[in-house]
Order: C-alpha cells, then structure tokens, then sequence
C-alpha cells in the first residue's frame, strides 16, 4: 500500500486539481447540470482532503480524538446528496418553466 | 387688591375668548362684551390712580414670577410716575374707543377680538419690567393692529397696513438684538454671571465698561446698543426721519383706530425711550443728548410745514402728531426737570387732544364720506359747516385750540414747561423751536377755516360711484359720538386750568432718574 | 386772605362763570342769557370801584397788595421748582380795572340794543348767547391780564384774549371777509406773542420767576448787569422780545395789518377791542416792564415805532370812507403816541392816554355803531349827511368824544396829548438827532384833528346824501346811555381835578415816584439822571408845547370845516395834488398787506411747505422706505434664481442626484443575472483574501 502520510502533498494536489476543474466547470458550464457537476466536484475534493489529512494523523488515536476528517467527509457525502435533491428540484422547475436549463437565459434578476 | 395689573392687563383677553364664543350674528351683544372688557381695565386704572404713592419714585403694584427659569426671564410688572399716567390714558382712549367703533359693519367679531387683544398688549407694554415680557408685549400689539387697519381700513388699507407692519417689526427686530445685547454682557466682564432681563436692575449697572468687537474695531457697548433700541423706538414715535409710515397708516385706519393709534401707540416709543435709554443708558444718552434736541426741533417745524401743505384732512392732523410729538423729544433731549416733566405731561396730553380729534374727522368722515379739505378739482371738500353744524363746529373748535396749544388748554402747560427746560439749556435752538407754536396755528387755523367757516359749500362723496356733489343738511353730534369727545374735552380744559395733579405723579419718579444725568 | 385779593379774583371770575353758565344753558335762559353776562360785568365794575377806592383814600406812590399761590409745583426731594401766580393790586392796576371793567359794562349794555334787529329780536337766538359768552371770557381774560402779578398768567390771559378776537371777529362766520379777517388777527398777534414767549423764558431762565416783583428787585440787584444771551445783553433782548409782543398785540408797525380788517366783526368787539381793552393790554405789558425796558436800551427802537405808527397810520385815516375803518386808523395812531411817550420816557403819560383813549374811543365806536344802527347798517360815510338833526344823543356824545381826540381845551383828550407833546418836545430838546419824533408827534395831532372834524362833518353835517340818512332815527336808551356816561366822563375835570389839566400832577405825578422807589443799578443811576433832565425839560416845554397843538388842533378842524362842512375847498381837488404813487401807497395801506400776504406767505412760505410735503412724501417715502420694496424684490428674484439653479439645480439635482445615479450605473454592469458571475465574483473575492490576509 502506498504510504499516504508521505504523500500527503500528492494528495492535497490532487484536491487542489479538482477543486479548481470543478470551480472552471461551475464557471463555465452552459447547462444547469454542468454547473451543478462542477459544484459536486468542489465538494468530493474538498471531502478528499479531509480524508487526506486524517489519514496522516492515523497513529495518533488518543481520548476522542479519532475519525474526525472521515467523519467530516461523510457529513459532506450526506449534504452533497440533500443538495443534489434541491438543486435537481430547482432544475427541473426551471425546465418545467422555461423549457430550457440554459444558465445564460435565467438573467430576471439583472440589475 | 393684589395682582392689580395682571388683572387690568388681561381681562380683556376674557373678553375677546368671550367674544370669540359668542355667534357673529349677535353684533350689539359683542360690542357690549368689547365696552364691558375695556371699562373694567379703566375702573382698575382708576383703582391705581388713587392708590398711588405720589411721594415714591420706585416701582409700584409690583408682580414677580419667575417665567423661565433656564434664561432667568420672569414676569414682572409694575409701574412708576412715567408709567402710571400712560396707563390711565391706555385705558381711556381704549375705552372711549370702543364708541367710536360702534359703526363697524363688517367681521364686527373679528374687529373686536382684535381690538382686545391690541388692548392687552398696550397695557402690557407699559406695565411689564422685565426685557423679555416688554418685548412679547410689544410684538403681541402689532399683529391687531395689522389686521384692524388692512381689513377695515380705507382705500390703501392693505398698502398702509403692511408698510406699518414691516416698519415696526424692524425696530422691534434692532430692538430685539439690543434687549438680548444687553441680556448677554449682563453676565458681567468676565461672562461668569447669571444674565438678566430685568429693566429696573439693569439701570443700576455701569455699562460704559464694555465694549464690542466688530470686524477688528471696538465699539463702546453702551452707544451701540444705545443706537439700536434708539431707532426700535424712534419708528415708533414716530422720528424724523422714521416717520413715514405714520401718515399712510392714520389716513387709512378706520377712525376708532387712528384714535388709539395716535393716542397710545406713538407713546410707546417715547416710553420706550424714556425706560429702556435714557434709563438703563444715561451716558449714552447724554452723549447723544444734542442730536435727540435737533432731531426733536426737525420733528416740530417739519412736521408743521408738512401738515400746512396737506389737502386731506386726516393726514393734516396725522403730521400734526408728528409735530406734537416733536415737543416731547425735546423736552427728554434737554435733561431738565421741567422740560421732562413737560414731556411726560404732553405724552398725556396730545394722547387726549389727538384723540379728540380724530375721533372729530371720523364725525366728519361718516356724514361726508370724504377727507377732502381741498379736492382734486382745486374745490372746497367741506366748508362753512359752521353755519349748519355749530354743535360739530364747537367741538372742533376746542380740539384745535387744544392743538395748537392756547392757554387754559392742555396743550399749553406740557409746551410751556418743555421750552422753559429748553430754554436753560440751548438759547437758539429753543428760539428756533418755538416758530413750531406759530406755524401750529397758521394750519390748524387755516384747515378751520377752510372747513368750518365762510357759506355753506360741503361735498358729499356717494359712496359707490365716488362722484362728489353738494351735501344737503347735516346730522349734528349724536349721543354717542358726545360719549367719546366729552370727556376728552373736558379732561383738555381741566388739565390746562390745573395741571398740578398731573405732575404730582410725574415728579418724584422723574427726580430719581434725572439723578444720574447730574 | 386780604378782602382786597378776595374783591380781586371776584373781577375776572364774575364774567367767567357767566361764560361757562351760558356755554351750557344760555339759549334756555329769558332774553338769552344777555342780562347775565351784563350784570356780571357790571358787578365785577362795582368791586372794581371798591379797590379803586380803598387806593384812593390811603394814597401813596408804592400802594402794592400782592398775593399769590403755587401753581405748579415740580420740585423733588433735591431740586426745587415752583411756578406761582398771584394778584397784585397798585396803583396802576386799581385804575385799570375801574376803566376795563366800566367800559366793558357800558359795550355790554350797547350790545344788547345793538345786536337785535329794529324790531328788537336777537338777530340770531343761539348765536346771540355766543357772543355774549365771548364778550364774557374775553372781558374775563383782560381783567384776568390786569391783575396778574406775573408775566406767565398775563401771557396767559394775552393768548385766551387772543382766542376771544378770533372768534369775536369772526363772528359773522359766513362771510369769507370775517373768516379772513380773524384768521389775520389771530396769526400775526401769534407772530408777536412769539417774541413775547421767548422773553418769558428768558426771564424764567434768569430768575427762576416770572413775577413783576422779582423782575424789578433783579433790575435792582444788578441781576441783569452781566448777562448775555447769544452775545447780546439779556436785558436788551428779552425788553426786545416783550415789545414784539405788544407790537403784535397794539397793532404797531409793523404788525398793524390785522386792525383795520378787524373792523369785519361787529361795532361793539370793535368798541371793545379796539378801544379799551385787548390794544391797552399792549400798552399796559410795556408799562409794567418800564424798568426792563429801560435798563435794556430798547426805548429808543419804541420810541421810533410808535412814532412811525401814530404818523402814518394818521395820514391812512384821512381817506378813509368807512367810518369804522377812520376810527380804526385813528386808535392805530393814538397807540402809536402811547407807545412813543413811553419811549420817550414817560410811561405814566402814556398811561394816562391809555385812560382816556380808552374812554373816548369807546364811545365814538359806540357812536359810530349807533350811527350805522340808524343807517339800517349802512357804514360809508359818503352816503350819510345831515344826521346830526335826527341822532340827538349820539351827535353831541360824538362831537364831544371828537373834540376830546382832537385836543380842544377843557377835554380829557387835550391833557393826555398835552402832556405828550410836552414829553417829546422835552425829550427831543435833549436828545436834537431824534427830531423825526418830534415831527411825527405833532404832524399827527394836526392830522388827528383834520380827520376826525372830517368825520363830523361827513356824517352830521350838510344835506343828507341816501334814503336811510333821511329816515335815520335815534337808537334805543341801551345804546345811547353807555354814550353819553361816557361822553360826560370825556373831560378834563375827572382826570386832573381841574379844567386846564395841571391838576394832573397832583395825583398821578406822585404816582410817577413808584417806579424810582426802587434802588436802582449803577447802570440806572444814569438813567435816574436821564429822567430827572426829562422831566425838567418837559416842564419848560409845557407852555411852548400847548400852543403848539392848539395851532395844529384849530388848524386841523379848521381845514376840515372848509373841506367838508362849509364844501369851500373841494377835497378831490386838493387830493388830485399829491403824486400818483402816494395815493397808491395810502389805497394799498402801504403795500404792508401785499407783502405779508402775497410775497411772504403765498410766494415763499406755502410753496415750501408743499416742498417739505413733497419731499416726505416722494423722497422719504417713495424713495427711502418703498425703495426697500424694490430692493427687496430684486434679493427676491436673485435668491429665487439661485434656489433653482445652485441649490436646486447643483446640490439636489447634481450632486444629490446625478452621482448616485452615475455611481449606480457603473456598478449596475456587475449584475448581469448570471449566477455563474456571482459565483466567480465569490472565487476571486476568496483568493483576493487570502491573497492579502495580511493587509486587510
């Protein structure tokens, strides 16, 4: 197995790297659904890193402090999901409306 | 009786709220209120008059509460020998006035609540001692007056109204900076004092010590403010050359109110000065003591030479107003007991005979309907009335002997003692003055003439169309109109033959302030 | 109090109290209240004649009963001040009052016959109680003049008698003439009060009292030796200032004008005025200040005033037609002889023609009001003749009167003049540059004589030339009783005690002593000297001066006699001798009117007064204080721009609305809606913070 503690750098670069695709993806994306995959990258590298990080304290299991980034990562997996739902709920309203899921044609609130 | 003077100074406000519940359409019930709320201040004047100490030249029937506490304003009353005269004579012309507005047609309600609120703030003018009150009661008399001679007043009623108005809210605006001049450096030199308003303390400081810095110069304290309380009063004495507004406000003022004009509000200014400068400011005054002469003369013999010109009747006795009061300027400026004390005396008097008189125009005014003594047309506007009214005719007769100042008259005694004072101290200048006592016949003689003798030639103007033509026979004197000239007349004669109880009031009182000035 | 003082007041308050009871009911009272004002009168004549009396039987030169009370009182605790009025009873005033109070009595008894129509109704019921009640007050006020002890209560009484003429001249108020007439009467006694005034406050100034006592007690003590008013000796000014004051009030040049027109009112205020009372109190002031006046130097300009009015106001007379303006001239002359005497020196002879004048002068008015009664009111003497047939009263009492004016021997008239010419002559023997006095005294007693015979002759003699000289009849007993007392009173005997007049001396010389009583100055020391030589002269002039004016009084009546009694010379012819300009001086009364009236009054004084009316009202008025209006709505306009443009327009609209909205557009660019912009405006404002963690 490879030794994570020694990495951990790889890893941060690698949450780096996708949090930043997900925040061009978010930018860019015509469509509803690409900006929400953006969005849902963000938070999947942002989960990563909590787990990269406790990964690096595994020696280290003293009174209660244990588990916390992966704990933290599921609670992100679990709001990633909740907003999944709403997001989608909010998409399929704007279809139902509107017929399109074009970002660049929901400007009602341009000042 | 405590609170005399708050009692005389605002029963007529009764009157006017009374007047103000009662339905316009009860005319003869509001002029009755009016008489009643005007009667009951002269029986209290009247009440003072006896009870007055003769022999005391300080304040009397004293009232002190303290108003506001945060500027140590209070209301405070009394009054003195200069006062007291002036408050007796409020209360008759306002009175006997009341007759003389019988006639009024329209707005007879608001005519009256007016009037008594005029009469409030007159009394209250020269009873209150304390800066601020003198000050709210000289305001409070200029708004009815506004309204009694721009609404019932005659063809330039709203003209003549709002050149008064404004003339003398300026004076009472210099006025004004004055009072609170004084108020502040009252705190004394090193500004650590509680400031006061209070007349009579006031007069007891040294204001010389002062001075004021104005743009990089230093102005003595006590000339400047001297010269702004100066010119509040002289517009309303009024002083050559504030006099203006004078003329144009007698002519057009329905008769009840050039009555009181002329018989109480012109005092006001002399009054004023006497308080306020030549009290609390005595070298000041002093120092501008030849200046108040010249003008006073200027007063006289221009005043003279103007009403010897006037072709309307009323503006003739209006600029002899200013000629009389032209005596009473003299007679303060030349710091003499008796000079002041004829200067005080004829403040009373010419308040009678003026009154007389134009209550008598207003006699003619109504049969006539015209002031013309000389209409346009270069014709007699009345002439020989003395053939179908002797009744008017001798009526006039006194008022104008009374003006012209004829011995046994009122008239005579205040001028005499104001050019015996004058003549000790400035020999040409009293000369000069006394062509005032001949030109003073040569129009008053003339007018009579013009009006009242050679054949029966009067004009009666048709009220709508304004066209003059010969007038039948006229009404004499009615009642009524005997009601408020007999007395005056009366008082004319009585005050010329033995004017001693007169100047027992003025005495003392004018010995204590001519103190200072020795 | 003395019952003397007490009989005193009674005088003047009798015909008071008479004017105030008919001012109020007289029109109610039977006859009109005329009897009450009569009796009045006549009862202050009989307390008159009781102080008369009591000075009589203890007669002594400085006989004073003096009284008087405060009437002003102005002193305080410090300073004193008193003005105190009083009643003084001498010699002077004792005689007076009996010839005031006489002749006022008998014009009141004329005027009741007088003033009704030939059926004996008043002529007019409410206005015959006024004139009564005039001739009440004014008879008050001259009683009130006579007994005063001091200037300011005669001053006083001067100016109410004052009132009295203009309203007694004016009587007959519907006539223009009247109206005028008073109106001249009362401005230019004014004129002449107006001396009088500043000499009273002078007085005052100097003594702190206006009483002829402490006038005369000042004289004494030297009070006047220093002092000066504008560089001039004090006591020269203030004798000045009184003596304008009966220039004004006698009728002396050059105030004479009103006068003659007086004539306007009815006969008997003209008897009144003219004769006895308001002209004598004239003569009366100047007497009473003698002192003043001599100490001051101011007789010699008295002396050339009287003269000049007694001459030409004599040759006036002679062409007169109106028979009151004759005997008004006539009283101007003979004030003028008073006035000169006393100039001259002599003030107890001008006191002594006072009397007389009075009495004699008084009764030719009366006459000559008798003598227009009969003539239904006719005065020009042209139209009269004859009339001494049907006026058997009047023509002797005229004809007596006359030749007591004229100076015929055994009349009052005679000494009185007598005396004067003597003074004159004396004084003139004295002083040879006053000569034109001497002159003037004696033309004018020629002249008197001339023009007064004239009268006679043109009303009683010869043929009578109108309708009503042929039907005149006598007057009732009211009008020619007052003639004949005093007619009978118009001779010498009463005055001297003897019919050449010498007496006179006895009784009124010791009188002339009063005034040396007093101790004089060492400036009037001279003047006792000069008085001494004055009387000295007079006396030798006595004889010289007699013959004299009985030369020129025959003369006179004899030309008059030729010119218009017998018709022998023709007047017109004699009149046509004289120039052009001299008759058009005599018509034009000396051209005096035309100046006072049209050059002074209408050419200079009335058009500035409209000037000065002018000025206030354009100048002070229009320009000075309406200016301010158009001051005021020009800040008006100009603030009204400014509030739009600067404050409305800069501030508000400007800054307070084009910034924002500016400001507002340019950041609007930011909101384009798009929720990918919002997010990536999030991502740069993140690394933005971290970037620069810490800076901020």
């Amino acid at each position: 197995m490879m030794n994570l503690a020694s990495n951990l750098p790889a890893f941060l670069a690698f949450s780096f790297l996708l949090f930043s695709f997900g925040i061009v993806a978010a930018l860019s994306r015509k469509s509803a659904i690409g900006v929400f995959m953006g969005v849902e990258l963000m938070l999947n590298a942002a989960a990563l890193n909590f787990v990269a990080f406790q990964t690096l304290r595994r020696g280290v299991v003293e009174n209660g402090h244990w588990l916390h980034g992966h704990i933290f990562s599921l609670f992100v997996i679990i709001l990633a999901a909740i907003e999944a739902a709403v997001a989608l709920a909010i998409v399929l309203r704007i279809f139902g409306n509107r017929q399109t899921i074009d970002m660049d044609r929901a400007t009602e609130l341009k000042g | 009786m405590s609170h005399l003077l708050t009692y005389m100074i605002f029963f007529p406000l009764l009157g006017a709220v009374a007047i103000a519940f009662t339905p316009k359409t009860k005319e003869s019930m509001i002029k009755w209120i009016a008489a009643i709320s005007t009667a009951v201040p002269l029986v209290l004047s009247l009440k003072i008059i006896t009870s007055f100490d003769r022999l005391s030249a300080g304040m009397q029937f004293q009232e002190k509460f303290s108003w506001i506490q945060s500027l140590n304003v209070n209301y405070h009353l009394g009054i003195d020998g200069i006062s007291v005269l002036l408050v007796l004579l409020t209360a008759l012309i306002s009175f006997l006035a009341v007759f003389a507005s019988w006639n009024v047609k329209k707005m007879v309600k608001g005519y009256f609540t007016m009037y008594l609120l005029l009469h409030v703030g007159m009394m209250g003018v020269f009873c209150a001692l304390d800066f601020f009150l003198f000050y709210v009661f000289w305001e409070v008399m200029l708004l009815p007056m506004y309204f009694l001679v721009g609404i019932w007043g005659g063809e330039r009623k709203e003209y003549a109204a709002i050149k008064f108005f404004l003339y003398t809210l300026l004076g009472g605006a210099l006025m004004l900076l004055g009072i609170i001049a004084l108020y502040m450096y009252s705190r004394g030199a090193d500004g650590m004092g509680i400031p006061s308003f209070n007349m009579v303390e006031l007069a007891t400081r040294d204001w010389t010590q002062y001075t004021i810095n104005l743009f990089g110069w230093e102005l003595p304290f006590d000339k400047t403010v001297w010269w702004l309380l100066f010119i509040g009063f002289a517009i309303k004495v009024p002083i050559f050359p504030f006099h203006t507004w004078l003329p144009w406000a007698h002519v057009q003022a329905p008769t009840a109110v050039s009555v009181i004009l002329a018989g109480v509000l012109l005092k006001m200014g002399t009054y004023g000065l006497l308080r306020v400068n030549f009290s609390i400011l005595p070298e000041a005054t002093q120092y501008f003591s030849y200046a108040l002469v010249i003008v006073g003369i200027i007063n006289i013999l221009y005043g003279a030479l103007c009403a010897m010109a006037q072709t309307d009747l009323k503006k003739l006795v209006a600029y002899s107003s200013v000629s009389h009061m032209g005596y009473c300027i003299l007679g303060m400026a030349v710091l003499k007991p008796d000079a002041m004390a004829g200067a005080v005396l004829q403040m009373f008097n010419h308040g009678i005979s003026a009154a007389m008189m134009f209550m008598l125009v207003g006699v003619l005014y109504d049969r006539f309907h015209h002031r013309y003594i000389v209409t346009p047309q270069g014709k007699l506007g009345f002439g020989g009335l003395a053939q179908r009214a002797p009744m008017i005719t001798a009526a006039w007769t006194v008022a104008i002997f009374a003006g012209l100042g004829l011995p046994g008259l009122n008239g005579f005694i205040s001028e005499a003692l104001v050019f015996i004072g004058a003549f000790q101290a400035y020999k040409t200048e009293t000369m000069i003055a006394t062509l005032g006592v001949v030109l003073g016949a040569a129009y008053l003689l003339w007018m009579a003439q013009r009006v009242f003798l050679g054949p029966y030639t009067a004009l009666h103007k048709d009220v709508e169309t304004g066209e003059l033509h010969p007038a039948g026979d006229v009404p004499e004197m009615t009642l009524r109109e005997w009601v408020v000239v007999a007395p005056l007349g009366a008082l004319c004669l009585f005050i010329g033959v033995y004017p001693q109880p007169m100047l027992n009031f003025i005495r003392e009182t004018l010995g204590k302030l001519l103190e200072v000035y020795n | 109090m003395d019952s003397l003082i007490l009989y005193a007041l009674l005088i003047p308050a009798l015909p008071l109290a008479a004017y105030f009871i008919l001012c109020v009911v007289g029109n109610r009272l039977p006859r009109q209240g005329d009897w009450l004002s009569t009796g009045a009168i006549f009862t202050s004549f009989l307390c008159a004649v009781r102080i008369f009396f009591e000075m009589w039987s203890n007669f002594s030169p400085d006989w004073v009963v003096q009284q008087s009370w405060t009437w002003m009182d102005l002193s305080t605790l410090n300073i004193p001040w008193k003005l105190d009025l009083g009643v003084r009873l001498d010699n002077l005033s004792a005689t007076m009052l009996v010839m005031v109070t006489l002749c006022a009595a008998l014009i009141h008894l004329f005027s009741i016959g007088y003033m009704r129509d030939h059926h004996g109704k008043p002529e007019d019921g409410y206005r015959y109680t006024s004139f009564f009640s005039y001739l009440s007050l004014f008879t008050a006020a001259m009683l009130g003049l006579v007994i005063s002890d001091n200037l300011f209560s005669l001053f006083m009484c001067w100016e109410v008698m004052g009132l009295c003429s203009y309203l007694l001249i004016g009587f007959y108020r519907h006539k223009p003439s009247a109206a005028n007439a008073s109106l001249k009467a009362f401005m230019t006694t004014r004129v002449g009060d107006l001396g009088l005034f500043i000499g009273l406050l002078a007085i005052f100034a100097l003594l702190g009292s206006f009483r002829f006592e402490d006038l005369y007690n000042a004289i004494n003590s030297g009070v006047f030796t220093n002092e000066q008013i504008l560089g001039i000796p004090a006591a020269f000014l203030i004798g000045l200032g009184i003596f304008i004051g009966t220039v004004g009030k006698s009728a002396q040049f050059p105030l004479q004008i009103w006068l003659p027109d007086a004539m306007e009112g009815p006969t008997p205020v003209s008897a009144l005025i003219h004769a006895a009372t308001m002209v004598s109190a004239g003569i009366y002031l100047i007497i009473r200040v003698f002192p003043l006046l001599e100490y001051g130097g101011v007789l010699t300009i008295v002396a050339y005033v009287g003269g000049i009015t007694c001459f030409f106001a004599a040759i006036l007379a002679i062409k007169q037609n109106d028979i009151k303006k004759v005997l008004a001239y006539s009283t101007l002359s003979q004030l003028g002889y008073m006035v000169l005497v006393l100039g001259v020196g002599s003030y107890s002879t001008s006191f002594f023609h006072l009397i007389t004048h009075a009495v004699f002068k008084a009764c030719l008015f009366m006459a000559s009001g008798a003598v227009i009664f009969a003539m239904h009111h006719e005065q020009d003497m042209r139209e009269m003749g004859g009339l001494k047939k049907h006026l058997k009263f009047t023509f002797p009492a005229m004809l007596i009167t006359t030749m007591a004016i004229s100076g015929v021997p055994g009349f009052s008239g005679f000494a009185s003049k007598d005396k004067i010419l003597a003074y004159v002559w004396g004084y003139v023997h004295l002083h040879p540059q006053h000569a034109l006095l001497a002159f003037f005294a004696y033309a004018t007693a020629g002249l008197t004589a001339f023009y007064m015979f004239r009268l006679i002759f043109m009303t009683f003699w010869g043929a009578p030339r109108s309708k009503h000289a042929e039907h005149a009849h006598e007057v009732t007993w009211n009008m020619w009783l007052p003639l004949a007392i005093l007619a009978a009173l118009s001779f010498c005997v009463v005055y001297t005690g003897s019919v050449t007049g010498f007496g006179f001396d006895s009784i009124f010389g010791a009188a002339n002593n009063w005034i040396t009583k007093l101790n004089p100055a060492p400036l009037v020391v001279g003047a006792e000297a000069a008085r001494q030589a004055l009387e000295e002269a007079a006396h030798h002039a006595h004889y010289p001066a007699m013959i004299a004016s009985l030369i020129l009084a025959s003369g006179g009546i004899f030309f008059a006699y030729l010119m218009y009694g017998s018709r022998r010379l023709s007047a017109e012819k004699l009149s046509k001798k004289w120039p052009n300009f001299v008759h058009k001086a005599i018509d034009n009364l000396y051209y005096f009117d035309w100046f006072y009236i049209k050059v002074l009054i209408q050419k200079l004084f009335l058009p500035f007064s409209d000037k000065s009316a002018k000025v206030d009202n354009v100048l002070l008025d229009r320009v000075l204080v309406d200016g301010w209006k158009d001051v005021t709505m020009v800040g008006q306009k100009a603030s009204g721009i400014f509030d739009d443009m600067v404050v409305d327009g800069v501030m508000v609209d400007g800054v307070g609305g084009m910034l924002p909205t500016a400001l507002g557009n340019s950041l609007r660019s930011l909101q384009n809606g798009k929720v990918q912009r919002y997010l990536m405006v999030a991502v740069v404002a993140l690394m933005l913070l971290f970037l620069f963690r810490g800076v901020v």
